[in-house]
């Protein structure tokens, strides 16, 4: 597992599958607990292992951009 | 004059099992689009509800209640109410779920902290999920749902959705022999503040066109994560720190590491499975507003070992006395004095078993701090084996690390 969130910008690794996810249920990653609402920022096979528990924000935001126009499938 | 037609419609009596979906609440069906995007197999569309989740297998039945608190409006001067009110409306899905795996757990559990990963329990690069609970009070929330493929069509379903829902439930699972353990899953709804009034907690629905075209999401069901064999009690001591959480098992044996846990202690045989139970009591915030609750806190936390045991040593008759004094003469006596203990001792408890489809792998449901609270009895009869039975409730261990004060459920993958 890698891609752990030091909530440092400074010592953040950012690769190109790091993404910024809603923590939906809590989890602890490496020893670090992240609380439900939270946001941690995460490469992607890390967040595959707690996908149950997440919902990536770009997809939290492009829901709430279809809950204002209201669209009906 | 004609008659008003009767309405026998066979076709309108409902049966047939179905799934249980929870969805993020950023993308559960919206004030406007009230009903889910189904894909063509009936399952939530990825693509307007992305990160649902499937519950997986389900015991029995899902059952969606909808049920109003009406009050009586009552005047002296007739005998009967004049008019009602709805004082309250409670909204919940229960059903009694199949599969014990760390995720699930913590699904019902709610206030509880997953995680996974790889360590060295027992043997380096071991993949292992658990579940730890102690410290959290925030009540995740979540937009459950129920799919039902209609009795007539399997491609028309009936849906419940409840907006806002929050675990009311907890687990208890009875690990034994004689029956394969499920977990009560309780979810209540919550008034959406933000919907318009009518439609703030949840919708029951039937489609009346065939579900096609966007994208299922996968379902989860797995038989292996289905739990049924014995497991073991144990007295392991030293307990797991706040560091290494898990239970450090022997390769050979999965039995508590002699290394880490070198006074660990067998509780011998039981009777009957072994209870482990993590409840949380949950409390609903109600505003006179709305007709559901609008928000929910944890008042305190259950959690309980529980096991008839057979093997009434005086050392197990201590331990599950909690205040007794247990004294060994090797080839003279054993003893459990009592009298006059008043502080009973901290102990860990651990139920350890194996995975039925994969008996190399053990899951581990241990309670960190706790307390022996049922006493024991000791029966001189013919008829009838004496057992005592023993009740451990955890306790809240105020060294360790929130999230994970009370305990863990950890299993080998």
């Amino acid at each position: 597992m890698r891609g752990l969130n030091l909530f440092n910008a400074e010592t953040r690794r950012r690769g190109d599958d790091m993404r910024e996810y809603r923590v939906l249920l809590p989890i602890d990653v490496e020893g670090h607990i992240y609380q439900f609402g939270s946001v941690v920022e995460l490469d992607l096979e890390t967040a595959k292992a707690y996908s149950h528990a997440l919902l990536a924000v770009e997809e939290e935001a492009a829901a709430g951009s279809q809950k204002k126009d209201g669209e009906e499938k | 004059m004609a008659g008003t037609a009767k309405d026998y419609n066979v076709t309108e009596i409902v049966q047939g099992p179905g799934d249980l979906w929870a969805i993020p609440i950023a993308s559960a069906p919206t004030d406007v689009a009230v009903r889910l995007t189904l894909a063509s197999d009936g399952t939530p569309d990825a693509t307007t509800h992305p990160s649902s989740v499937h519950l997986g297998a389900i015991m029995t039945a899902i059952t969606t209640q909808v049920k109003p608190k009406i009050t009586n409006i009552q005047t002296d001067q007739f005998e009967a109410p004049i008019d009602s009110y709805l004082a309250e409306l409670e909204a919940s899905i229960a059903a009694e779920m199949a599969q014990v795996e760390s995720q699930k757990l913590q699904r019902v559990l709610g206030v509880g902290t997953y995680s996974t990963g790889t360590n060295n329990n027992p043997t380096s690069g071991t993949a292992f999920e658990q579940l730890t609970w102690g410290g959290t009070w925030t009540v995740p929330k979540i937009c459950l749902a129920c799919i039902s493929p209609t009795r007539q069509n399997p491609n028309q379903y009936v849906v419940s959705v409840l907006y806002i829902g929050v675990s009311m439930s907890g687990f208890a699972l009875a690990l034994g022999r004689a029956k394969a353990a499920g977990y009560k899953l309780q979810m209540q709804g919550l008034s959406d503040t933000a919907r318009t009034a009518g439609q703030q907690i949840g919708v029951l629905y039937q489609t009346l066109a065939n579900a096609s075209g966007g994208t299922p999401t996968a379902k989860a069901n797995d038989p292996t994560q289905i739990f049924e064999g014995p497991v073991d009690l144990w007295l392991v001591s030293p307990a797991p720190t706040d560091a290494t959480m898990q239970v450090t098992l022997d390769a050979t044996t999965l039995t508590p590491s002699t290394l880490v846990h070198a006074s660990s202690a067998h509780l011998g045989l039981t009777e009957g499975a072994v209870t482990f139970s993590v409840v949380p009591k949950i409390e609903l915030v109600r505003a006179d507003q709305f007709d559901g609750a609008v928000d929910a806190y944890v008042n305190s936390l259950e959690c309980k070992i529980e096991a008839t045991c057979l093997s009434s040593t005086m050392a197990n008759l201590a331990q599950a006395l909690g205040v007794g004094n247990y004294t060994l003469s090797a080839g003279a006596y054993a003893q459990c004095t009592f009298g006059g203990t008043n502080q009973p001792p901290a102990i860990c408890i651990a139920a350890i078993g194996r995975k039925r489809t994969a008996t190399t792998k053990a899951v581990v449901a241990c309670l960190y701090r706790v307390n022996a609270a049922s006493g024991v009895t000791w029966t001189a009869q013919r008829a009838k084996t004496s057992t005592f039975k023993v009740e451990f409730t955890g306790q809240s261990d105020t060294t360790r690390t929130s999230g994970r004060q009370v305990g863990i459920y950890h299993e080998m993958m």
